[in-house]
């Protein structure tokens, strides 16, 4: 009956068991534990689980017991607390025994039975074909029970039965969890999965290869469908990988474009190959899909920036390259670089190409050493720049290297060459230019500064600090007038003193008493673009020698003057002598005419005072006679007055009155009275009407008819001319070229200095003098003088 | 024929304060003194007749002394001239006086040199205004002579005889004797001697027998 019964609960189990579904073995298996339990007056069934991914525990997944005693966890450390069952169990070994019964090893276990109260169990494990431990099924009962051969046995079969139920139950789970896993890692990836019916042309889909197209998730598309959508130049291409895909078991990789309802078009690349194991006979042709869109449009823009790059590269003359960091093996190069070698050494250069590739001509081995030491460098020390000779020595190149890198990966060494050649020899021009001004600024013996708007040095030439007596450091960033002058500002003749006014170069001497030397200054503005002036250009010349010079020569000048009045006096005394003579002649007649009136006693009181009279004014003629002597002969230092230069024509005149009178010449005199004035050194100017009117009387000695011509009239410009002109034989020509040069002279007495003296006299006086004989008789000498600017003030 | 008045002083200086100081000084001596500033003005005047003397400055513009002196010396009846000058020198001085000056004074010159020499001067003066005089006698004497006497008388004077005369001139000598009387009658001499001296004051050359 016992038996009976179970073999009616095992054909049960077995009927029920087979093709069950997944999802109903676990109530199959409880209501088969506890049919099992009641059956055979056991006390408590239970299913474990057990995995090898934790393999210390075992999980309850079905539970028999009635209802009362110590509740179980439903997840034990088996290891601690049955630690003989599991390796029993571990070892495939049934256990069907008595608690006490229980060999030594097993104390642990019993302690944990006596808990539960148990006395006998039964384990067994659940491993499907003798395989793979899944777990155990055990049973227990809190009386004495004996396990006999057959109920072990029996229920090693259920074991077995619940083993391969379960087994089924976890790959049908673990597949469906694959399943979804893989489900949810396309449609996280974007990628669509599809099966082709190669025979019904109809395509089985996930939602998300149907979504690449925009097609809803329940649509049945179909391979005309399909290619339909197909961008129109595409489509041979997809023919193509389908027909390669029929024929081979390898994958069949195409990208593609799509068109969507919307016009949108759409990348795509699917791979796909032959059901496996079906090969032969094939009818299924599976793949995923995937929207590469973005990455081809990425690559799109990709290729327009390496495009972009590329004629940027191209436009320029500079050399650009990469290599690769392990062989320096040329990347990428610009045609400026291909160019270079084939210009240099006739070389083509392709990518690839090592520095040990491109040897030849003056590209030596030698030279492609030194490019790999220039790529280790950069590989060694990072980026640098340096200027490069090329081999020929002719070039000169300013290379950059630069690292390329990927996640902190070199993976190339980019090169910039600039050809500086010409920037070189230009360098070189201005530094020799440069040498050319330093020295030519320090050779310059007078002392130059550059100084800025603060009057601050700038620069100083070799004389400037000389003069100073300091280094050139010490003079930079100072003022000038400090150095020069050990002033806190610029003396006040310096032209520097009104720094902002000076638009024109300006000039002047100026005298320093702390060195107490003359100096000769300049300030040359130099204008920005604005034409505001920002710097100067101050010059200064020592000339306290010239000014102690142009002293003496004053001096020596002056005293030559001198003399040469004297001389003049010598010639004159005659006339001078009778000029007194006249007035004394007066003075005494009227003197003895008085004396006589006074004894005959017929004096006329009348009389008498215009006798007087008389006396006083003859006296005084003597006198000024005397005085203009006095004034012809003084050494005084020479001063210039404005004065009508008729006043001094007819004072000229006079002091010749009686010169005329004793070489009985004429002298008739035109010019309008008074004359503008004149800024004149009057003594002097006397002096040069003197010496004219001497030479005209001496030249008419041979003369009858003696006439000397004085004319002043205002000429343009600004001047008066004064004309002297005779009627004696005139000048020889050959002698008009030298009447000027000092002791030239025609008489046979005479110093030969007049004229010369008379025209530097009128020189000094910024005019001019010459000479030309007149169309009839005789010579003119003329000279003219800048008339004075303010002669309205004058009178 | 002018009467013979006070002489006249006339002083020519281009010098006015000269000028003025001499006639001052003249008319305290006395004398009637004319001022000229240049030899120009001074020739402008009617001819003077009466006795008197120059007071003349050598250098003076235009006309100077010296050449006024030439001028003035042409003329039988000139005046004296006394030369001043502020400029005096010897060469000059001795041309002037060459010419006729009765004196050179540099100036400044004291009253009584002046007055000496104008002294001196007017008397010159005044025995020229005589001869002159006398000179004036003898040729309206002159004048009453024939043209024939006018011709024998160079022979008379040369000291030639009638016979000698009449053979030169190829006429009488009888008619030579009577022309030499009507001579010595017309002329009112006595002697040939007396004759020559008249002849000599009259500037008549003598024949000269050697051509």
């Amino acid at each position: 009956m016992y038996r009976k019964a179970f073999l009616e609960i095992l054909t049960d189990l077995s009927r029920r068991f087979i093709n069950m579904p997944p999802e109903h073995v676990d109530s199959e298996i409880d209501d088969a534990i506890s049919a099992v339990c009641r059956r055979f007056g056991l006390d408590m069934g239970v299913a474990w689980q057990w995995s090898k991914e934790m393999p210390r525990y075992l999980t309850i997944t079905h539970l028999y017991r009635p209802p009362g005693g110590s509740p179980l966890p439903e997840k034990i450390d088996a290891e601690e607390l049955f630690p003989w069952c599991m390796k029993e169990v571990k070892a495939g070994r049934t256990i069907a025994i008595s608690v006490d019964k229980a060999p030594a090893e097993a104390d642990r276990d019993r302690e944990t039975w006596a808990h539960y109260g148990v006395r006998s169990t039964a384990v067994f494990p659940l491993s499907p074909g003798r395989g793979q431990l899944i777990g155990a099924l055990s049973f227990a009962t809190i009386k004495t029970f004996s396990w006999s051969k057959d109920i072990v046995k029996e229920l090693q079969l259920v074991a077995e039965i619940f083993a391969n139920a379960l087994a089924r139950k976890y790959s049908d789970q673990a597949l469906r969890e694959s399943e979804e896993r893989l489900s949810l890692a396309s449609t996280a990836a974007g990628i669509g999965l599809w099966i082709l019916d190669i025979k019904t042309n109809q395509y089985w889909a996930t939602a998300q290869a149907l979504q690449l197209f925009e097609l809803p998730p329940d649509y049945k598309l179909d391979l005309n469908t399909f290619i339909n959508m197909v961008h129109p130049e595409d489509r041979e291409k997809i023919k193509e990988a389908m027909r390669t895909a029929s024929q081979s078991n390898d994958d069949t990789r195409v990208t593609y474009r799509v068109v969507l309802a919307d016009g949108t078009i759409r990348w795509l690349v699917s791979r796909g190959r032959m059901q496996p194991g079906t090969a032969g006979d094939t009818d299924k042709l599976m793949g995923v899909s995937l929207d590469v869109t973005e990455r081809m449009e990425a690559e799109v823009a990709a290729k327009k920036i390496q495009t972009t790059v590329t004629a940027i590269l191209e436009s320029t003359q500079d050399l650009i390259w990469t290599v690769d960091p392990e062989r320096f093996g040329l990347i990428t190069f610009n045609t400026a670089l291909a160019e270079y070698f084939r210009q240099g050494t006739g070389l083509v250069i392709t990518e690839g190409m090592s520095p040990h590739d491109m040897i030849g001509g003056s590209f030596t081995a030698a030279t492609a050493e030194k490019w790999d030491r220039l790529y280790e460098r950069a590989l060694r020390h990072g980026p640098y720049t340096e200027e490069y000779v090329v081999s020929t020595g002719t070039r000169v190149l300013l290379l950059s290297l630069n690292l390329l890198k990927r996640d902190g990966e070199v993976f190339g060494i980019s090169v910039f060459g600039k050809d500086v050649t010409e920037r070189k020899r230009m360098e070189k021009k201005i530094e020799a230019a440069a040498l050319e001004w330093q020295t030519t600024f320090d050779s310059i013996p007078d002392m130059v500064m550059i100084l800025d708007a603060e009057r601050r040095v700038i620069q100083a030439n070799r004389a400037a600090w000389n003069f100073l007596n300091v280094p050139l450091e010490e003079t930079l960033g100072r003022h000038c007038h400090t150095l020069m002058h050990g002033e806190d500002h610029p003396p006040a003749d310096c032209p520097l003193a009104r720094i902002h006014e000076v638009k024109n170069r300006e000039e002047r001497d100026i005298y320093d008493s702390r060195t107490e030397k003359w100096l000769h200054v300049s300030v040359d503005p130099i204008f920005d673009e604005k034409g505001e002036s920002v710097r100067f250009v101050h010059m200064a010349r020592d000339i306290t020698a010239s000014k102690k010079a142009e002293k003496d020569a004053l001096e020596s000048r002056r005293e030559l003057l001198r003399m040469q009045r004297l001389f003049r006096m010598g010639e004159l005394t005659a006339s001078l002598a009778h000029e007194l003579n006249q007035p004394l002649t007066s003075i005494l007649s009227n003197a003895r005419a008085a004396l006589r009136f006074i004894d005959s006693g017929e004096l006329d009181m009348n009389e008498l005072k215009d006798i007087l009279n008389d006396i006083a004014n003859d006296d005084r003629r003597a006198g000024n006679i005397i005085r203009s002597l006095r004034a012809m002969v003084k050494p005084e230092d020479s001063e210039k007055i404005v004065i009508s230069l008729s006043d001094v024509l007819h004072e000229a005149v006079s002091l010749f009155h009686g010169e005329a009178i004793i070489r009985n010449i004429d002298v008739d005199t035109f010019f309008v009275d008074p004359l503008p004035g004149v800024n004149i050194d009057v003594v002097q100017i006397q002096q040069v009407l003197t010496n004219l009117m001497m030479n005209a009387a001496e030249s008419m000695l041979a003369e009858v008819q003696r006439k000397i011509v004085i004319r002043a009239h205002i000429v343009e410009g600004g001047k008066v001319r004064v004309t002297v002109s005779d009627c004696g034989p005139g000048i020889a020509d050959e002698d008009l070229g030298r009447i000027f040069e000092p002791f030239f002279t025609t008489k046979r007495s005479g110093l030969g200095m007049g004229l010369s003296l008379s025209r530097s006299i009128i020189e000094a006086h910024g005019g001019h003098m010459r000479v030309e004989n007149n169309p009839d008789r005789g010579a003119t000498f003329s000279f003219e003088l800048p008339l004075e600017e303010r002669n309205d003030d004058r009178r | 024929m002018m009467t013979e008045d006070e002489p006249v002083v006339f002083v020519i200086d281009d010098d006015a304060s000269v000028c003025k100081s001499l006639m001052r000084l003249l008319r305290s001596f006395g004398y009637e003194a004319r001022a000229f500033h240049s030899a120009e003005h001074f020739l402008e005047q009617v001819p003077f007749q009466g006795t008197g003397c120059i007071i003349l400055d050598v250098r003076m513009p235009g006309i100077g002394g010296m050449a006024l002196q030439d001028k003035l010396g042409k003329t039988e009846d000139s005046l004296p001239v006394i030369f001043i000058t502020g400029h005096g020198d010897i060469p000059m001085s001795v041309q002037a006086m060459k010419k006729g000056a009765t004196d050179f004074l540099p100036k400044p010159f004291e009253d009584g040199q002046l007055i000496d020499a104008v002294v001196k001067a007017v008397e010159k003066s005044r025995q020229i205004r005589m001869s002159c005089n006398e000179l004036n006698n003898l040729r309206m004497r002159l004048d009453r002579l024939t043209p024939r006497e006018r011709e024998v008388l160079p022979y008379i004077i040369a000291g030639l005889l009638n016979k000698q005369i009449a053979f030169k001139l190829n006429i009488a000598e009888k008619t030579i004797k009577v022309h030499r009387a009507h001579i010595m009658e017309k002329l009112g001499v006595g002697s040939v001697a007396e004759l020559v001296r008249l002849a000599e004051k009259a500037n008549i050359e003598p024949y000269d027998q050697r051509s």
